[in-house]
């Protein structure tokens, strides 16, 4: 999940943006609403350059940055490089989000742990059923938002690698 | 001492008879399954000991006012049991994942081919009728209504039909795996699946199951005891205002049903009635009934992914046999086994709640084409 604030007018406005897959998004709109968005196509026009230069490591991207730069799906071709890899949930991205909702059960890995692929971080229990969430890359755990006992939604971030 | 006393008094021993050993071997037998691999120990046990009860020489449990009688009496003959065991299924069924993800109706309805096909199959290897719709039920891979059912239509027959059911839907872990992993390539049961949590209102929970009950119930009336029950025990879960009998029905109830249930069946496995070729013939169709589901929601899966192009992961097609919640855990252990990071549960999950009022209504229509009263 990415959040954009927007100012629009002088009026400031929050947008969390989900990424279900590669082309497939569900935008929170701020009364609470969910639109389901597909990314059928989208290409750079020319000259018409409309997305902000991000930097990596700003904190905020508080400026109207259009999605569709950002959830390209050929990140080779956007500027902003690494943020966000654009195949599936956290697919060797930054941060493990939860795959649905569910009750956390066990946290197997603690803060400065480094882990390899394939290992396991965290136990879910969604539908009376435990699911082992594993690192899909090799990295060191930078921060577990979620601990044992913690009921999470679809999306919510458990787990944090460093960069 | 007369010769008489001496008779009357080793009865138990001049009754046995070869059959009746058979069975409690049997009845040890399903024991044994329960207790050492768990395989539906809540049935097999009270079955497995209600079969060597019954067949225990001169047994006085079974008989007119015999306790196992009476119990058959009072809930298996007539109905009651699957029923009140019906209303604990609603009220431990979350039907969220399927009102998020309406289109696994369908999944639900494939699920069900299997039904007639066994029926099929029964009837050319000449069971009458009736009876091979009762067998046939067991392809709806759920236990009460497979009781429901084969009560009704083949009563003598209830008693291998409910053990096949149960025994096969302990072993729904290792007889679905094979076959779906025959029908899909490694590349569709790695199909990665969007997963949206939509809050689905409480007015909409509440709503689901008094208007299925309705729909279905005009619409197969044989179904509705069924689907009534089951949607009752719903209605009194997502209404969460009745927490209390929600959880009786959940537990205690289910529970003690369970138990008589367990016992009346046992009693029905008397060696005479069960030792027959055709007792090993339902369990035979039994486990191709198995099989066949698996293998029609896995293609009807298919089928759906080619129309979704490529998106749709075939192996939640086999969710959508009933055995809820076991086949989507099934299903779920099958695509991480490919993919560790591919969740699929919870389209599986709901897939397999419309397996399972799926099979309802799949009885009911069975019950209506035999023209069931």
């Amino acid at each position: 999940m990415r959040r954009y604030n927007l100012r629009i007018n002088e009026t400031d406005h929050a947008i969390d943006v989900e990424e279900l897959a590669r082309d497939t998004f569900t935008v929170h709109l701020e009364d609470g609403r969910l639109v389901d968005v597909v990314l059928t196509d989208h290409q750079d026009l020319a000259q018409a350059v409309i997305a902000p230069q991000l930097e990596i490591g700003q904190p905020r991207p508080a400026a109207a940055t259009p999605m569709v730069r950002d959830l390209s799906p050929a990140p080779a071709a956007t500027p902003p490089p690494a943020r966000r890899p654009a195949t599936g949930r956290a697919a060797g991205g930054k941060s493990v989000t939860a795959p649905m909702p569910g009750v956390v059960l066990s946290v197997e890995v603690s803060v400065g742990a480094s882990v390899q692929r394939g290992q396991t971080l965290l136990v879910l229990e969604a539908m009376k059923m435990k699911n082992e969430l594993k690192a899909e890359r090799d990295g060191v755990v930078a921060s577990i938002p979620a601990s044992a006992g913690d009921q999470v939604k679809h999306g919510d971030v458990l787990l944090e690698f460093e960069s | 001492m007369s010769p008489d006393t001496l008779a009357q008094l080793l009865q138990g021993i001049t009754n046995i008879t070869w059959q009746s050993v058979v069975m409690m071997l049997i009845g040890g037998l399903l024991i044994l399954l329960a207790v050492v691999k768990e395989y539906e120990p809540l049935l097999l046990v009270p079955i497995g000991a209600g079969a060597i009860l019954t067949n225990l020489p001169l047994s006085p449990l079974v008989g007119e006012d015999g306790m196992l009688s009476i119990l058959y009496n009072m809930g298996v003959g007539n109905e009651l049991f699957p029923l009140l065991i019906f209303i604990g299924i609603g009220a431990l069924t979350d039907f969220g994942p399927l009102l998020e993800n309406p289109k696994m109706v369908l999944l639900g309805a494939a699920g069900q081919f299997g039904i007639f096909l066994t029926l099929i199959l029964a009837l050319l290897l000449g069971f009458d009728r009736n009876e091979a719709a009762s067998i046939g039920i067991i392809g709806a891979i759920d236990g009460p209504t497979s009781i429901y059912v084969s009560g009704i239509l083949a009563p003598h027959l209830v008693g291998p039909i409910t053990v096949a059911a149960y025994s096969y839907m302990a072993l729904v872990p290792l007889i679905m795996p094979p076959v779906m992993r025959l029908l899909t390539t490694k590349a569709e049961r790695s199909i990665k699946m969007p997963y949206t949590q939509r809050e689905i209102s409480k007015r909409t929970r509440i709503l689901f199951p008094i208007i299925v009950t309705v729909a279905v119930g005009i619409a197969v009336p044989f179904a509705t005891p069924l689907i009534g029950m089951l949607m009752l025990g719903n209605l009194m879960r997502e209404s969460k205002v009745v927490e209390r009998l929600t959880h009786a029905s959940a537990n205690e109830l289910a529970n003690v049903v369970t138990l008589f249930l367990g016992l009346a069946i046992g009693s029905t496995m008397g060696g005479e009635a069960f030792l027959q070729l055709g007792t090993l013939a339902i369990l035979g169709i039994g486990l191709l009934a198995f099989f066949l589901d698996t293998a029609t929601g896995v293609l009807f899966g298919k089928l759906m992914n080619v129309f979704s192009g490529g998106k749709f992961n075939p192996l939640i097609g086999a969710a959508g046999i009933s055995a809820f919640p076991m086949a989507a855990r099934v299903v779920q252990k099958e695509a991480s086994r490919e993919d560790f990071s591919n969740f699929i549960l919870m389209h599986a999950m709901g897939a397999n709640a419309a397996g399972q009022v799926a099979s309802v209504i799949a009885g009911g229509v069975l019950l209506a084409l035999m023209g069931a009263g």
